[in-house]
């Protein structure tokens, strides 16, 4: 009877101590080691809609069929461009709107050819077309629901890899400069009080009077249109494919691996570099191999071969600031 | 009482929120490729009031725009496309005009003979794009110097737009190489790295080899056969003076300075064996740091002196190995194929440049100290005896071709650690055994 009480007395307050101080930890827990990736899902009509207020009355009315035509087009074709990665499917579907099948097929099925990165499947893209050759009849005659999908995988895709931009160089050729000089130097002489540094402002003050000239909807840059990651990507794209052929790196530098500088840039509406500022001040002052690679990165940012960077004037609102990361971590 | 509280943490709070940065849409960017051009520099001729002012000023600007040109990492601009002439320094530069002709660098500067007779120079390094200076320094001289000056100018230039030290306030050693293949005269000669100042230290009646420079003197150490025996010797540039260096009773060679000047480490040959030895130079105790019964020669000591790279047969052909300073832990460090020789390890550490013998062509290589990173510079019938640049970045070494059944004479080239940018070395005569002055102080 004794027994029993201490047993139980016993088990109880192993009990509360286990309840009170936890399990006791016999192997150290691993943590899980997985990197979380981003999936973004964007719906890619709401996105890709500077011209929209436009289109959206034409599909009500039968009569301008014809006109209609080439507006969903572009708004499906355009994107494909784009995102690289999957090129296999790409010239398919622009190769397919020639062929005018009449097949019954409706939306429903398109979601699945388009995941497929299989470039053989020829029936299974027709409906793409189809959809837009008969948008008259539907009440809504936009292909939303079919290239969605595609399109989050696509912009998926494309931020995973790495955009390579072109090498082109720029070549630079001292005969052909030594003749644009004379002519430079020609006119100095007719008129030398006209300093070089006019030029960029008349050509902004220029920019200025064609864009006040376009339709309203197209300058007002429009913050709540929300932005896609396909498109953010092209930007950058743009950016990169501006900036990188004025990047000069410093090949052979000892430390070259930590040499990454950010550069801070206020855009002007033109797309040229109003400012560029280099980020970490601190280091710029210290360390002189950093002041050498942010001096060269500010270099290629500020150099007029490579700027103004023509990017979409209605977002300008989106790259009116650019930060840059210069990394050459990978070239040496 | 109440009421200033109330007063003060609503100011507080309307500078913090001041302070709140403007939540704005941003575009981030990563820039990852890029290209290694020569960035285009302008160096104008510098100002001087008086004819002799100006013609010092237009020899000082040649000099310093060849010096640039020849690192590989500039592109002077031919001066005929400068819209803006030689500005006096009291204006700002037009920098639209520079940009017009894609400068993005420019060099400005003054010269004047002062009333003590000595000569005031005055540069200035320009951004152009961000039209702000980069540097600006200026320097008395007596006017002969004007040349060294306008050396120490590239250098500056140099280190502000690569972040690496310079390497124009040079010279180089060599073994002059004059006469038929028979009878060759070898002199010991000097001359800065740019060729000017040439002068021959010996009179070839010894052969003379390996010249070395100290890193911290003006002196040369070298391998001399006077009285033929070889040996080391080490010679003042300023007295002019040689000197014996040790009495071994074999023949020494392959001699270099320890990087603080004041031992010299070497290899001795003696009784069928080469073992390498370092000798201190106040004392002149030698101490013996190698004992394979291989042959053990070419050491080159690390910029720490903790460690010393040279070659070895040791283990069946001629190989790099590295040691610690006092003769422990040696590792083998060369797995490629052929045979390795003559390493010297770089000023910076990083890399240890060499000569490799493969298929009966020769190269010049550099390989990190662990032997990873295998990289070939150069390749021709006969390359060998590369020297460091000061600053880690370049090599120097001396290349014979083969032009049918002729073997050239040799000759001296760099090449930069990229291996793009290979120039010859002008001199008088032939040149071998190129050796690399420390920054001169």
């Amino acid at each position: 009877m004794n027994k029993g009480l201490i047993f139980s007395i016993g088990f109880h307050a192993a009990i509360v101590a286990v309840a009170w101080f936890g399990l006791p930890i016999l192997s150290p827990i691993d943590p899980l080691d997985e990197t979380p990736i981003f999936v973004e899902m964007v719906d890619i009509s709401d996105v890709r809609n500077a011209p929209q207020p436009t289109v959206k009355p034409a599909p009500e009315e039968k009569p301008p069929e014809p006109e209609k035509k080439p507006e969903p087009k572009p708004v499906a074709k355009a994107p494909e461009p784009e995102p690289a990665p999957p090129p296999p499917p790409a010239p398919e579907i622009a190769a397919l709107p020639p062929e005018p099948e009449p097949e019954p097929e409706p939306a429903p099925k398109q979601p699945e050819p388009a995941p497929e990165p299989e470039p053989e499947p020829k029936p299974e893209p027709e409906p793409v077309p189809e959809v837009k050759a008969e948008p008259a009849p539907k009440p809504e005659p936009k292909p939303e629901p079919a290239p969605a999908p595609p399109k989050a995988v696509a912009a998926v895709a494309t931020l995973k890899k790495k955009p390579t931009p072109p090498k082109e160089k720029p070549e630079f050729q001292v005969s052909s400069l030594l003749k644009t000089l004379e002519k430079i130097k020609e006119t100095r002489a007719a008129e030398p009080e006209k300093p070089a540094k006019e030029e960029p402002t008349k050509d902004f003050a220029a920019s200025i009077r064609s864009a006040l000239k376009k339709p309203n909807q197209q300058v007002k840059s429009d913050l709540d249109q929300p932005v896609s990651m396909t498109e953010l990507d092209a930007m950058r794209r743009k950016v990169i494919e501006s900036v990188t052929p004025c990047w000069n790196i410093n090949p052979g530098a000892k430390n070259a691996k930590n040499l990454a500088v950010v550069i801070r840039m206020s855009m002007n509406p033109d797309g040229t570099v109003g400012a560029a500022v280099i980020q970490d001040q601190n280091r710029y002052y210290s360390d002189g191999f950093f002041q050498s690679a942010a001096d060269a990165a500010k270099r290629a940012v500020l150099n007029p071969r490579c700027n103004p960077i023509k990017l979409p004037a209605d977002r300008y609102e989106i790259w009116k600031t650019i930060e840059i990361n210069f990394d050459p971590s990978e070239l040496l | 009482m109440f009421l200033p509280a109330m007063v003060r943490i609503s100011v507080f709070a309307a500078l913090l929120l001041a302070f709140v940065p403007m939540a704005s849409a941003e575009l981030r960017v990563d820039i990852t490729q890029g290209n290694a051009e020569p960035l285009p520099i302008a160096v104008t001729d510098f100002f001087g009031a008086t004819g002799e002012d100006a013609r010092i000023g237009r020899e000082m600007a040649a000099v310093i725009s060849a010096d640039l040109q020849r690192s590989g990492l500039f592109k002077p601009i031919d001066r005929r496309a400068f819209i803006e002439g030689d500005g006096s320094l009291a204006t700002l530069p037009r920098f639209g005009d520079w940009r017009i002709i894609n400068t993005q660098a420019l060099v400005q500067g003054r010269t004047q003979l002062v009333a003590d007779g000595r000569l005031r120079v005055e540069f200035r390094l320009w951004d152009v794009f961000a039209e702000q200076q980069m540097v600006g320094l200026a320097y008395f001289t007596v006017p002969d110097n004007w040349r060294r000056v306008a050396h120490i100018i590239s250098d500056a230039i140099y280190k502000r737009i690569t972040g690496e030290d310079g390497y124009f306030d040079t010279r180089i050693v060599y073994i002059a190489e004059s006469g038929p293949a028979q009878r060759r005269i070898k002199r010991l000669a000097i001359m800065d790295q740019d060729g000017a100042n040439h002068r021959f230290l010996t009179d070839g009646s010894s052969l003379v080899l390996t010249p070395r420079f100290s890193p911290t003197l003006q002196e040369i150490t070298y391998l001399s056969y006077h009285g033929n025996t070889p040996r080391v010797y080490i010679f003042n540039i300023d007295s002019g003076r040689q000197e014996l260096l040790g009495n071994f009773p074999g023949m020494t060679f392959a001699p270099r300075f320890s990087p603080d000047g004041q031992k010299v480490i070497m290899s001795l040959a003696q009784n069928g064996k080469t073992d390498i030895h370092v000798m201190d130079l106040r004392t002149r105790q030698s101490t013996q740091l190698t004992r394979s019964g291989a042959i053990d020669t070419s050491p080159s000591y690390s910029p720490d002196a903790a460690q010393v790279v040279f070659n070895s047969d040791r283990g069946g052909s001629q190989q790099l190995y590295v040691m610690n300073g006092d003769g422990s832990n040696v590792q083998r460090i060369s797995f490629g194929d052929g045979r390795y020789a003559t390493p010297v390890w770089s000023p910076r550490g990083d890399l240890i440049a060499f000569t490799k013998i493969s298929r009966g062509q020769f190269y010049i290589g550099v390989m990190r100290p662990d032997g990873s990173g295998e990289r070939l510079l150069a390749e021709d019938f006969l390359v060998e005896a590369p020297t460091w640049a000061p600053n880690g970045r370049v090599l120097m070494f001396f290349r014979q071709s083969k032009r049918g059944e002729m073997v050239t004479d040799p000759r001296l080239y760099s090449v930069d650690l990229t291996g793009y940018n290979e120039r010859e070395v002008i001199t008088p005569v032939g040149g071998s055994d190129p050796a690399w002055s420390p920054i001169i102080p």
